[in-house]
């Protein structure tokens, strides 16, 4: 009955780098206050309110947090930013670690947590990036434990339909015995329908073992990685902390187009 | 009770007033600490020149990513300079608007952070505010004032009737100067930043290429400087086809000495209509040496006091937003934590009460 004597882990978790506005205020793996919103895509406007609010809610005081957890993206540039800039901010005046949590891990493990599923399963997020491109990555879990993804691929910006295409040779390439019994593709499924069809018919799978969960990123899924993040100190010092663009600008990208030196 | 509330008046009336303020509306990074509006403790200006003098221009993207990185870097060594601790800060105050509304959001976002996590009031403040009382940081400035703002993105004479009382009275209908002058340096071949080289031609140069004087209507404080800089294009334009040499120092000097005469002209009349007791000359254009000379004989000719703060408060920079939002405290008009950027914020609506 003994109380464990570490002091217990007071975070909060941000994420704005897609539309929703997700905050959350947790104690250890406990979600004390969430909100998650979609309806105003204010970010810049209403995060600092609401932040405030939802400590209140939960009868925490700023100055007893121990941790802040933010979604790093990638997604929406400024979008980031907003919650980035914000965590680092915060984690500087009050003096305490924040850790960096992928808004793809986030949103995959937000979109699991939502199914029932058993066996092996692979889940890609995808967050849309326009041009038929999305953000995403790939990571397995061992049925819906979404606090326990691996990681198989990094944050990038793809084609999807070259992603799709990989991820099926992938696939097939994984001994049988290692395979994935089903795939769940998370996020803004519905712009990339179509590709997630042909993955389906790419890797042999047969359609019913290839899900798609429209979802976003959920705050309390930023506060759980989080949580374990900060237990395994994997923090990062506030000056450093900085969003994922996963991509150069435009303008550098074309700077350094013109500026490649001639082979 | 009555003696403690007179104490705690005398106490206020003299307790000195720090302000911590940021500035992301561009392409500089800048935090300040200001004493009482008027006395700089600390000014640190991050600047991204170098980077945007590849892209030819500032590049908004990459100007917001650059304040992520440094921005709360700025704050820190602000701080730990000033010898003060955060806590006895009085009040935050960020640049709202107007400018580049990524850039701005990052500045604002920093700020409301630490307002909320060091519970200090939240000062929002104009741009254009923050370059006029930048003169207040090397002068008192005497009211009714008058100000020629002159920048990359802004041509204004603004007349002061009071502390705090803005009211615009002239303003460019299209281009601004700083932006007039980075196009008639593209056109003449110099590089980004091209103002400080037109200058530069211009003042070196004998002759001048006549070009055309735009006043507008009689008694319009306005400006337009579109037409001014079709006129160069033109010229610039005809020398090349008759195969002739571009005469750039010639035409630097006939497009500065169009600009500085109606400039100088149009702020010197509002002083007189007006009543002004000083001219204030404000904004990175202030750099301008044509500028800065004719202004200055003008002045004198007519007795006008001018003020002209030095360059590292012309250009962007905290310390100006830190001095205008001193105005604001001293009326107890602070912000809320649900301000965001606005790139086209009215500097008339945000003087005081
Ligand atoms: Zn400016």
């Amino acid at each position: 009955m003994e109380k464990d004597s570490r002091p217990q882990s007071r975070i909060l978790a941000l994420d704005t780098s897609s539309a929703a506005q997700a905050v959350a205020v947790l104690n250890e793996d406990q979600v004390l206050a969430e909100s998650n919103k979609l309806a105003e895509r204010n970010h810049s406007v209403n995060l600092l309110p609401e932040i405030q609010q939802l400590l209140q809610q939960s009868e925490i005081n700023k100055s007893d947090l121990t941790g802040i957890a933010v979604g790093i993206g990638p997604g929406s540039y400024t979008g980031v930013r907003i919650a980035v800039t914000t965590a680092k901010t915060l984690a500087w005046a009050l003096k305490i670690p924040v850790v960096a949590v992928s808004s793809l891990e986030a949103q995959a493990a937000s979109g699991l947590a939502n199914t029932d599923f058993e066996a092996r399963i692979w889940v890609i997020p995808l967050v849309d990036a326009r041009r038929g491109q999305a953000y995403t990555a790939l990571f397995e879990a061992e049925g819906v434990q979404a606090e326990r993804l691996k990681r198989l691929a990094e944050d990038a910006i793809l084609l999807t339909q070259d992603w799709v295409a990989e991820l099926a040779r992938k696939f097939q390439n994984t001994a049988i015995s290692d395979r994935p019994e089903q795939i769940l593709f998370t996020g803004d499924v519905a712009q990339h329908a179509e590709k997630i069809d042909t993955f389906a018919e790419l890797s042999g799978l047969s359609p019913e073992k290839v899900h798609a969960q429209l979802c976003q990123v959920d705050a309390s899924w930023i506060g759980k990685i989080g949580q374990h993040k900060l237990a395994a100190g994997e923090t990062t010092e506030a000056h450093t902390l900085l969003p994922n663009y996963t991509q150069v600008t435009e303008a550098e990208a074309n700077l350094l187009k013109h500026t490649k030196p001639a082979q | 009770m009555n003696k403690a509330s007179t104490s705690h008046t005398a106490d206020a009336a003299t307790k000195d007033v720090y302000i911590l303020a940021i500035e992301t509306s561009c392409d500089e990074t800048s935090v300040a600490i200001v004493k009482n509006g008027k006395e700089v403790i600390v000014n640190h200006v991050a600047s991204q020149i170098e980077t945007h003098k590849a892209f030819g221009g500032v590049v908004p993207e990459v100007a917001s990513r650059q304040h992520v990185e440094c921005i709360t870097l700025l704050i820190e060594q602000t701080i730990a300079e000033s010898g003060l601790q955060a806590e006895e800060l009085d009040a935050i105050a960020v640049t709202e608007g107007p400018g580049l509304v990524g850039a701005l959001l990052v500045g604002i976002m920093a700020a409301k952070a630490l307002a909320f996590a060091l519970d200090k009031p939240l000062i929002g403040t104009h741009h254009i505010a923050g370059h006029i009382y930048a003169n207040q940081l090397v002068e008192e400035i005497q009211y009714p004032a008058i100000a020629l703002v002159v920048s990359g993105g802004h041509t204004e004479i603004v007349r002061l009737e009071r502390e705090g009382r803005f009211q615009v009275i002239g303003q460019t209908r299209d281009d601004a100067v700083g932006e007039a002058y980075d196009k008639v340096a593209r056109s003449l071949g110099f590089p980004y930043p091209g103002g400080p080289h037109v200058d530069k031609a211009a003042q070196a140069s004998d002759t001048a290429t006549p070009l055309p004087r735009v006043w507008l209507e009689e008694g319009s404080y306005d400006f337009s400087l579109s037409g001014l800089k079709s006129a160069v294009l033109n010229v610039v334009n005809q020398s090349r086809m008759k195969n002739e040499e571009v005469d750039s120092g010639s035409i630097a000097r006939g497009f500065q000495d169009s600009v500085v005469e109606v400039l100088v002209a149009k702020a010197v009349r509002a002083v007189h209509e007006y009543g002004g007791k000083q001219l204030l000359l404000c904004g990175g254009v202030a750099a301008n040496g044509g500028l800065r000379k004719a202004l200055q004989a003008s002045c004198e000719a007519q007795q006008i006091p001018l003020v002209i703060p030095p360059m590292k408060y012309c250009t962007d920079n905290a310390a100006m937003i830190g001095a205008a939002a001193y105005v604001k405290w001293t009326h107890g008009e602070f912000s809320d934590l649900f301000i965001k950027g606005e790139p086209g914020m009215s500097l008339e609506a945000w003087s005081v009460q």
